[in-house]
């Protein structure tokens, strides 16, 4: 079992874990941010060292291959979804900015304007890091992935966000933009994410 | 210790094995048929939700408002509103867009215009001119010609978001890297107490004392700053705001000062005493029969009605002890109420995140004189 997806997890989660303090250093990150920043990195981490420490590698590049797959499908759903919010804002004339959020969030995070490009990047990164992160939770819930399992979690995850900002939906529900983004968009970012994890997963098996 | 690694090993081989369906088990593992079933529900439930939303997307056009109530869209987002020669001007995320007062009519811009993303602030000066506050720079309008400065994005102001010309004659210039005068030379940094150059500025306001209230835009950092014959003071939450960011600043015809705070879920509007004295702060929320506690905005109409404007929930309006809250069943645009304007005919303009309302000058008082009941509405 080859210790590349170990190694190359690690280097990410050591890398967020210095970001993520950093920026609760310099005192510009609310805390909210960081700790979705900050806490699968830590709880990766903190099982590499248990599993290291027992001496189980090779349940650790298991694992650590899963989650790069989570990872890289993720990403994949993130990015494909953004081309949605594009496309479905020409196609049907929708009013909305399909890329408001990012500079929105790197703002907040880094306290600079938001026409910085260190908080342009600090948005995206952030945006795409939530993706990502969805996307390893998900891989190490279905590791097969699939279209109707990928579209389940970006349900139970846009459930879940609705019920923790209820006034959010309920000033959404007479909004086309929300239907569009956040019931349609959000079940194509599963689909993508499902399909993408489903894919690695058979080639994966396949190589193996 | 040995207890932690047995929990560990036990997660490990339970995710590994249940999840991925090689084997039944006890705990999180799931089964194929209740995946599936699990599956199933969910999309039923998400397909009724979507269908529950598709309703009132679909008839967005048909929601019959109060009376006198108009929607108007374009435009679809109003951060600003000002009336400048006779016309109605609303800036918001794709520009600016004028408006004809009577009909609520869209008209053609001036020649020159240039283009403006995400205007955030209008101001009419005392020469009559109108500034526009945007993203990337500042236009002035003298009713002919435009003449533009662009700021840089690390600078002060950085992207504009507040905008106030003070007694002495000083336009000052609020945005995310801070406050910033305006002089022959350009945009100068104005010096803020140590600690807040360069914070984000979300309100201007110069009260008729010639005091400057700064409102600052960090719900952690953030806070009221007030300027007095060249001294500074910074107020926070021991100071009794209910939050630390200040998002819209205004002054009542009693001579109170009122601040709009809030983000989220949490926040308040409060008020000075009647001599504006910053040392003395009485806030209100949901439980006072505002839409909720995060606070958008606050405006005292010519009736002496206070609207109080929200981000997710709409809006109230109170009148002495009545309130009555406002959602889009009534006629607002949307449910995050941004900007307010009463024009020369008394008609008022309510700017939201999904465009504008319009309410006829005939319908713009919400309380009966018998004080029983409002017109309508949740009290």
């Amino acid at each position: 079992m080859t210790r590349a997806p170990t190694l190359a997890l690690a280097a990410l989660f050591a890398l967020l874990l210095g970001l993520g303090l950093a920026g609760i250093g310099l005192g510009r990150m609310p805390l909210d941010y960081a700790v979705s920043i900050l806490a699968l990195p830590l709880g990766g981490l903190a099982a590499a060292l248990v599993l290291t420490l027992r001496r189980q590698t090779d349940l650790l590049a298991r694992w650590s291959g899963r989650l790069l797959a989570g990872l890289a499908a993720g990403l994949a759903a993130t990015l494909a979804y953004n081309l949605y919010r594009v496309a479905v804002r020409s196609l049907f004339d929708l009013p909305f900015d399909p890329f408001r959020v990012q500079p929105v969030f790197g703002q907040i995070m880094t306290g600079m304007p938001s026409t910085h490009a260190i908080a342009l990047a600090a948005g995206w990164g952030y945006h795409l890091w939530i993706g990502a992160m969805l996307g390893m939770v998900f891989a190490a819930l279905r590791p097969s992935g699939g279209l109707v399992a990928g579209l389940l979690f970006a349900a139970l995850v846009q459930l879940g966000r609705w019920a923790m900002y209820p006034s959010v939906f309920r000033a959404g529900l007479s909004d086309q933009e929300f239907f569009a983004n956040g019931v349609i968009g959000m079940l194509f970012w599963g689909a993508v994410l499902g399909a993408t994890l489903h894919q690695l997963a058979r080639t994966t098996r396949t190589a193996g | 210790m040995i207890w932690i690694n047995y929990r560990c090993d036990w997660l490990f081989h339970h995710v590994q094995d249940g999840l991925s369906g090689r084997k039944n088990g006890i705990g999180i593992t799931m089964g194929r048929p209740v995946f599936l079933g699990a599956s199933v529900l969910a999309l039923v439930l998400l397909g009724a939700i979507a269908w529950w939303g598709l309703g009132p997307a679909h008839t967005s056009g048909e929601i019959a408002p109060r009376q006198g109530w108009t929607i108007l869209r374009p435009p679809h987002d109003v951060n600003a509103l000002a009336e400048h020669a006779g016309k109605i001007w609303a800036g918001g995320r794709d520009g600016l867009a004028l408006l004809d007062p009577k009909s609520g009519a869209v008209l053609p811009l001036p020649d020159g215009t240039p283009d403006m993303g995400y205007v955030k602030a209008l101001l009419i000066d005392r020469a009559g001119r109108l500034w526009v506050g945007h993203r990337t720079g500042l236009a002035r309008f003298d009713g002919v010609n435009w003449w533009r400065i662009a700021v840089s994005p690390t600078a002060p102001p950085g992207p504009v978001t507040a905008l106030v010309e003070t007694q002495d004659g000083r336009i000052l210039v609020g945005g995310e890297a801070g406050l910033a005068a305006l002089s022959n030379a350009g945009l100068a940094p104005v010096d803020m107490p140590d600690g807040q150059a360069g914070r984000a500025v979300l309100a201007l306001f110069e009260d008729a004392g010639a005091r400057l209230w700064v409102g600052l835009s960090s719900a952690s950092l953030g806070g009221l700053l007030v300027e007095a014959g060249g001294t500074w003071r910074a107020l926070g939450r021991d100071d009794g705001l209910a939050h630390l960011r200040v998002n819209h600043i205004t002054q009542d015809r009693e001579g109170r000062i009122w601040l709009a705070t809030g983000f989220g879920q949490q926040g308040g509007a409060c008020a000075s005493d009647r001599s504006g004295n910053r040392d003395s702060w009485r806030c209100i929320g949901a439980r006072d029969g505002l839409a909720s506690d995060m606070v958008r905005l606050v405006f005292e109409d010519r009736h002496g009605q206070f609207w109080f404007g929200t981000e997710f929930d709409g809006a109230a309006v109170v009148l002495a002890e009545r309130s009555l809250r406002l959602a889009r069943a009534d006629g607002l645009s949307g449910f995050e109420l941004k900007a307010m304007l009463e024009d020369s005919l008394g008609n008022l303009w309510l700017g939201s995140d999904k465009g504008l309302t319009r309410i006829d000058a005939t319908a713009t008082a919400l309380f009966p004189a018998d004080p029983t009941k409002p017109k309508g509405g949740r009290e």
